[in-house]
């Protein structure tokens, strides 16, 4: 079982806080921008050329507001800010505190590596948490203010499932900010990766087997249910890739 | 614990290897470093004493060998080790964006215990004012708040790699007396490494010499200055063939019309021996420690013909 230490997830808590103000306040814009684009966005396409392909999906989506905010929300915004935030964060969890060379400070204290980076992924993964069920429950209020009405239960229903594959794209940003040591490149491999775990989700009949069909919440999206199986899996699956960053960190030299 | 230790070794090492590739930066090192003793660690440039402090540290795993610190294995028990290690690196890296009462709050939650009324004390020594931000500190302050950050955990061992590279005379002569005064007063043991000669003279009592991942000397500091010394000489009939194969004898070098000898030890006896081949000239000469370092990392042993 991880152990964590508080004086080190206080510490992640502080220097990852900018990233936390920026994710809280694009996610609370977008929250307070979406109730308010629905009109807007339902005039503009109703004289616009719509490609035969995306017809369907459009007419759908802008019948009501329930299936609107939903595929705004959940079908991308919100996963697409997530993987960008969960990205920074990530990439400097391990690699900034060697490219500064705050690491052998660390390391000669008596923490045992696990023990670190399970600080700094609890600290991101708090934050990431945090911000993502705020803004999911801020919509509701600023949906109904704007004179829109919408069941809140599935959006709650979505949440777990959200949130276990933002843990997956988590663990998946540690294991490259282990492997690099240099937070740029961390990063940037770790875009790399998650661009072709998108992949299937380009597809429409592989979309399952694609990470973000799940960080959008598509089972959800199809019966209201949370799919409580789906989130167990997922949450072995970031399990089990937070244990490869961790191994890394344990063979690493430094 | 590491086959042979006693509990009176601070750091025991057996057969410690380091390479990297192809390269050996540290080869085969036995090292016994006594509880209690101010151990000066010296080579020149990349011979491996940081690579061997990173070891000890389980910041780098050893190729080859076993490592224990104050009994503790650390291929087992490193986190133990840890607990009673205080360091000082070369590059005192910190948080620069702390303020410095905030870097030592952070430090205080990382060890099972710390002493605020001796971090207070040193920080009053130092004057390291505790509102300035980290970054802002100089070189030489930063060093000193990195000491005072690592005698917190009132470690039995502190390990200081280049704790002076960087600083000026000043600041270095209240690094080292704080070190004599403060460390070496409370019976802990401090291992150091260092090419600052000078320093390691003024507050080592043992000194170990590597060059090129070896353990080439290791002494007690008044026993290395008691028996390495340089004899010249110069012979009325020619030098003996054997010489440089003298037990005690280093190496053997010509010097104009006498030969300078590197003793190693039994200095008496072989001052002996030469006076018996009644020579014209004989003369012992007392080396400082930078003269041994240069003799033992820069001589070769020269065969007489």
């Amino acid at each position: 079982m991880p152990s964590f230490n508080r004086q080190l997830w206080l510490k992640e808590w502080r220097e990852n806080r900018w990233k936390t103000v920026a994710f809280a306040l694009v996610m609370a814009a977008t929250a307070a921008i979406t109730p308010f684009t629905f009109d807007s966005v339902r005039e503009l396409i109703k004289g616009a050329p719509v490609p035969r392909w995306a017809e369907g999906q459009l007419t759908a989506m802008l019948a009501a507001y329930p299936a609107y905010v939903w595929a705004s929300w959940f079908g991308k915004s919100l996963f697409q800010m997530a993987t960008l935030f969960l990205i920074l964060y990530g990439m400097s969890a391990m690699a900034s505190e060697v490219s500064r060379g705050t690491f052998s400070f660390l390391l000669s204290k008596p923490l045992r590596r696990g023990t670190i980076l399970f600080s700094k992924w609890l600290s991101s993964a708090a934050a990431f948490a945090l911000v993502t069920v705020l803004s999911t429950l801020l919509l509701y209020p600023l949906s109904r203010a704007a004179g829109h009405a919408y069941a809140i239960g599935p959006h709650l229903a979505a949440l777990p499932m959200v949130l276990s594959s933002g843990l997956v794209v988590l663990s998946l940003t540690h294991v490259f900010s282990v492997l690099f040591d240099d937070p740029v490149k961390a990063g940037g491999a770790a875009a790399l990766a998650l661009l072709v775990l998108s992949i299937p989700g380009w597809f429409h009949g592989i979309r399952r087997w694609s990470l973000f069909y799940y960080f959008a919440a598509g089972p959800v999206a199809e019966d209201g249910s949370p799919h409580w199986w789906f989130v167990f899996l997922l949450l072995l699956l970031a399990a089990a890739v937070y244990t490869v960053a961790q191994r890394l960190l344990e063979r690493k030299d430094f | 614990m590491v086959q042979g230790q006693t509990l009176n070794d601070a750091i025991e090492t057996r057969g410690l290897t380091r390479r990297f590739g192809t390269v050996e930066a540290v080869a085969g090192l036995d090292l016994t470093v006594p509880r209690g003793s101010v151990f000066g660690l010296i080579g020149p440039n990349g011979a491996g004493k940081t690579t061997t402090i990173r070891m000890l540290l389980g910041l780098l795993r050893p190729t080859a060998g076993r490592a224990a610190i104050l009994g503790f294995d650390l291929a087992t028990e490193n986190l133990a080790a840890r607990a009673r290690i205080g360091y000082v690196p070369e590059n005192a890296d910190l948080y620069g964006y702390m303020r410095v009462r905030e870097l030592i709050a952070f430090t205080r939650g990382l060890y099972p215990r710390w002493d605020d009324r001796l971090v207070a004390r040193h920080l009053d020594l130092f004057a390291v004012p505790k509102e300035r931000r980290v970054g802002s500190l100089s070189r030489g302050m930063k060093a000193q708040l990195a000491l005072v950050l690592a005698l917190g955990p009132v470690p039995e061992l502190l390990i200081l790699d280049e704790p002076t590279s960087g600083m000026d005379p000043l600041a270095r002569k209240q690094f080292l007396s704080t070190i004599l005064q403060e460390v070496t007063a409370a019976g802990q043991t401090v291992f150091m490494s260092t090419h600052i000669l000078s320093d390691v003279e003024r507050v080592a009592d043992h000194v170990a010499l590597l060059n090129r991942g070896r353990l080439v000397l290791t002494d007690r500091m008044d026993r290395l200055k008691e028996n390495v010394k340089k004899v010249r000489v110069v012979f009325a009939d020619g030098a003996p063939p054997d010489l440089s194969h003298w037990p005690g004898v280093r190496a053997v070098s010509r010097e104009g019309r006498g030969w300078l000898i590197s003793v190693e030890s039994r200095l008496d006896e072989i001052r002996r021996r030469l006076q018996a081949l009644n020579p014209t000239y004989l003369e012992v000469v007392d080396l400082t420690l930078e003269e041994v370092f240069i003799d033992y990392t820069g001589g070769e042993r020269l065969a007489l013909v």
